[in-house]
């Protein structure tokens, strides 16, 4: 499998995720990625950045999300750059889906969750003005 | 019939019951277009909601939080979301967020019109 290191830079907008599924299936056909690792790369990645413009910009100030993509032998990291409020990821939310107040179940919460269940390991470091997210995830070869 | 960028929706009719086909993206953008034609056509009908997802290959947390809402409201009168024709990596995406659990994933078209058929109310 190729190695490589493929960036992208997006506005903290919703609207910026047609751009982003592109840059993923771009990156997928870069590194000559199976299907299954491409779905996981961008679930972990939309879920990451729905949930940071969501949720990380209180005074909706504007932002630039940098995205990084590596690809090795042995696994895919992603990275997430971004100027948001603080909010460390690394810790695995509790899902309670038999809650009847759906309210309760934060989107981000399922989000994060779901982040949880399909990565290898997640790392988040307080930057000087926001997150700095690591996220690798193994490639699933059938 | 509603469009978004990622997903079409259309209904089809059949022994009288409505089943909803997506196609596409069921995520962040789209995720409220098909919670609000699922609401639709809960309001419509008295049965059980199929779903086919065989246009569907992917899923995030807003697709399966606007599954769970519409699942919970329709609860009360003893209907259910029935899906049918889940690709494996929807299923899994299912499987690990533990929606398997409060979703009715039928093996088949047929064998969700079986299930629908049971309904306590069954369509007019």
């Amino acid at each position: 499998m190729p190695e490589a290191q493929l960036h992208l830079l997006v506005a903290n907008d919703l609207s910026e995720l047609s751009r982003i599924y592109e840059f993923i299936d771009q990156t997928a056909e870069t590194c000559d990625l199976p299907d299954d690792t491409r779905r996981s790369i961008a679930l972990v990645i939309e879920e990451l950045f729905s949930n940071t413009v969501s949720y990380g910009y209180p005074s909706r100030t504007k932002d630039e999300i940098r995205i990084t993509i590596e690809c090795a032998r042995d696994g895919v990291t992603i990275h997430l750059l971004d100027n948001a409020q603080t909010f460390d990821i690394s810790e695995a939310p509790v899902l309670d889906l038999t809650n009847d107040n759906i309210d309760d179940m934060k989107v981000g919460g399922l989000g994060l969750f779901l982040v949880h269940q399909i990565s290898r390991d997640i790392r988040h470091e307080r930057t000087e003005n926001g997150n700095s997210i690591t996220i690798e995830l193994d490639i699933e070869r059938s | 019939m509603a469009d978004t960028p990622h997903l079409t929706i259309e209904d089809e009719f059949q022994d009288g019951f409505r089943i909803i086909r997506p196609a596409g993206k069921l995520e962040t953008l789209t995720a409220k277009a098909f919670e609000a034609h699922l609401r639709e056509a809960a309001g419509a009908d008295s049965n059980s909601l199929l779903i086919d997802m065989t246009g569907v290959d992917y899923v995030t947390s807003f697709g399966l939080r606007s599954l769970l809402i519409i699942t919970k409201q329709i609860a009360p009168g003893g209907r259910k979301l029935i899906l049918f024709g889940v690709n494996p990596s929807v299923h899994e995406v299912l499987r690990i967020s533990g929606f398997l659990k409060i979703l009715t994933v039928a093996d088949s078209r047929e064998a969700a019109l079986e299930l629908v058929s049971q309904d306590p109310q069954k369509a007019g």
